[in-house]
């Protein structure tokens, strides 16, 4: 039984990086092809904002590559974390890196620059029988917009293109040992459970110093948020100014839903929901907002990689413009008028 | 084991020693890798340091005192004999939450990647000479300083696509010649140019000519495919410096060109000359001031093209030899703020 899990990770991951690799070399024309070799042709994606979700192949094809292959035409994919696993009997592989390309053209109303553009994503796919069947992807559409020269919110972080794993190793495509995956992951749920027992008052109150890499550890955030460093980095630059701001953030009830997941392959896991996390927008402050009062959901993907027995590199997604949104501020919208004004 | 693994080796348990040192036992762990006669060269506004003791005060002691955590993570550790030399050659990033004020750039409480390149000769396990180029324009735009107009994209350099820039796994000698062959043929075609067009150096023969990334230093920047190379960096600099060449290699240990696997590196301290009769690079109008010019290059081939180049130039150097004070730009535009 166990063999046969392995067996069907280790080529769910090789189609999945076989997919990277044809979609790298394929024309525009052949776009179409290389997605019907993969895919269900009924197959469910979601994606992060504002594309939603999308039904089969073409509409996919339709709605999200041909745009992107127009905007950026040399564009290729390369991912630097790839791993894999089941969870609750469904099988996932999950990636992030970038895909990288010339900004030649605007793309979704974000202005091109001709500069070469680091669309960083994550992305979860979910197998059965050699064909992805439903797939979720994350932008950050924000550092897009960064990119291109459009900072709309005050970041507390380091705004810059988060890096590869600092091991070079994040491409599991080798054999990895069953009880370093174990250890993985239950590093990081000891570390959420942490997170989860916070009083409403003090940091300390979720113990995170026994679970991180207190001086090194290096957090990169989405864009408006940004990337910070060491655990006093993290508390000051992130957790504070979010919980200040979502004092009741919780967990979504995760059971038998195909959009959560955790996976822990060899030094790194993996965390996501779609959406993950609720919350009251109670508090001022958070990307220089005024507390707005409403209820929102996060739709979040994180990714770990352990040293020896502490999480030392973690790389998140937000859908920061859906949860803009829900707070009643259209991003896109924030776009245009600063374009009109640069005109 | 051979040579060139061992001082790869040697180069790997240095950095982890110094990444878990402290302002004590700092100076145990250069005296132990470093020859008691070693020269550390580093670029500018840094210079050469005799002996462990000296680069430790004039380098390592304010590295710390600026960025307390900083750690060294390198992505490409290659080696290779070079002349009658072994040396061993380094690119990444030394990372740390800039608390204290660096070399007059103020701190921004941020965390920073201090861009590097650096080449180590080692006898016997010990260091005995050493380069460095660090990023110090790059420190600078990262506190929030913009000091020249860039055609490049600015940021810290990416990691290897393949993430394999660690060459701790074994390596087919076929494989690096082809690498070596193939990047001194670019070099070749370099130096082809006629002095018009960009198309007499064929450089479209060695390069992928969409997907090659050129990570240059701060102030020039990152560019994308042959094309992006063309207009935001190579054009620039041929008509800032037309009579570009370099120096006649020798085998001393200012020069190294080695192959590993599917990476090279060429370095030179310096390696250019050339004057400086146009306008236009870094926004700057022409001097015609005569210079050299400090590089160290590393490529990644990807089946036979060369598809990453990651640059650096001792660009403070340079600007030096043009009688452009870096600093003195810097101090104006602090207190400016």
């Amino acid at each position: 039984m166990i063999v046969n899990s392995e067996h069907k990770k280790t080529a769910n991951k090789n189609l999945i990086l076989s997919f990277f690799k044809e979609m790298n070399e394929a024309k525009n024309s052949d776009a179409k092809n290389v997605l019907e070799t993969y895919f269900n042709k009924n197959v469910n994606v979601n994606i992060t904002s504002p594309f939603e979700e999308l039904n089969g192949v073409e509409e996919f094809k339709n709605k999200f590559w041909m745009p992107l292959l127009n905007s950026f035409p040399d564009i290729e994919n390369q991912p630097y974390i790839l791993v894999g696993g089941d969870y609750e009997e469904r099988s996932y592989v999950s990636c992030t890196g970038n895909f990288i390309g010339t900004f030649t053209k605007d793309w979704l109303d974000i202005p091109a620059n001709q500069q070469p553009i680091w669309l960083r994503y994550a992305v979860h796919f979910m197998l059965e029988d050699g064909k992805i069947i439903k797939a979720w992807y994350f932008f950050d559409m924000l550092d897009v917009m960064r990119q291109a020269g459009f900072n709309f919110f005050p970041n507390k972080g380091v705004e810059l293109i988060p890096p590869a794993p600092m091991t070079g190793d994040g491409i599991i495509n080798y054999k990895t040992d069953s009880f370093e995956d174990k250890k993985t992951m239950d590093l990081t749920n000891a570390m959420l459970n942490g997170l989860g027992s916070y009083d409403g008052k003090t940091l300390n109150s979720m113990g995170q110093e026994r679970f991180w890499d207190v001086e090194n550890m290096m957090w990169y955030g989405p864009s408006g948020i940004g990337t910070t460093r060491g655990l006093k980095g993290f508390q000051k630059n992130h957790q504070v100014p979010f919980i200040t701001a979502f004092p009741d953030r919780g967990i979504t009830v995760k059971e038998g839903k195909d959009y959560f997941t955790q996976i822990g392959d060899g030094n790194y896991s993996c965390d996501f929901g779609f959406p993950a996390m609720y919350g009251t927008h109670n508090g001022d402050g958070w990307l220089g907002l005024k507390a707005t009062g409403k209820k929102i959901t996060l739709r979040v993907v994180d990714y770990w990689r352990r040293e020896d027995d502490k999480l030392k590199e973690n790389w998140v997604f937000i859908d920061m413009p859906h949860v803009l949104k829900q707070l009643g501020i259209d991003v896109f919208a924030l776009l245009n008028k600063e374009k009109q004004r640069n005109k | 084991m051979n040579i060139n693994c061992r001082n790869k080796e040697t180069i790997l348990e240095f950095f982890k020693e110094l990444n878990n040192s402290d302002k004590d036992s700092l100076e145990k762990v250069l005296s132990h890798y470093l020859s008691k006669t070693s020269r550390v060269n580093i670029s500018r506004p840094f210079n050469e340091y005799i002996g462990a003791r000296k680069y430790k005060e004039q380098f390592f002691e304010p590295l710390l005192n600026a960025f307390p955590d900083v750690e060294i993570q390198p992505y490409i550790v290659m080696s290779g004999t070079s002349g009658e030399n072994n040396c061993v050659c380094v690119a990444g990033n030394f990372i740390g939450t800039f608390l204290n004020d660096w070399l007059t750039i103020p701190a921004n409480q941020q965390p920073t990647f201090i861009r590097f390149h650096a080449t180590f000769f080692l006898d016997n396990d010990k260091i005995i000479k050493a380069w460095y180029f660090l990023d110090v324009l790059d420190v600078i735009r990262q506190s929030g300083y913009k000091l020249f107009p860039f055609k490049g994209l600015q940021q810290p350099a990416p990691n290897p696509m393949p993430g394999n820039g660690i060459i701790t796994y074994p390596t087919d000698l076929k494989e690096s010649e082809i690498s070596y062959n193939l990047t001194n043929a670019m070099i070749a075609g370099l130096l082809e140019y006629d002095g018009n067009s960009i198309e007499s150096m064929g450089q479209e023969q060695f390069w992928d000519e969409k997907n090659m990334m050129w990570y240059g230093p701060g102030g020039i920047g990152t560019t994308r495919g042959l094309k992006g190379f063309q207009d935001n960096h190579q054009r620039p600099f041929l008509k800032a410096f037309p009579d570009r060449g370099v120096f006649e290699e020798d085998a001393s240990t200012n020069f190294v060109n080695i192959a590993e696997g599917n990476y090279t590196c060429h370095f030179g301290y310096p390696i250019m000359i050339g004057t400086h009769t146009g306008d236009g690079w870094l926004g700057l109008k022409a001097s015609n001031k005569s210079f050299t010019i400090r590089v160290m290059d590393f490529w990644r081939r990807e089946d036979d093209k060369l598809k990453e180049n990651w640059v650096m130039i001792d660009m403070i150097d340079v600007l030096e030899q043009f009688n452009i004070d870096v600093f003195q730009l810097l101090k104006t535009a602090v207190n400016k703020k």
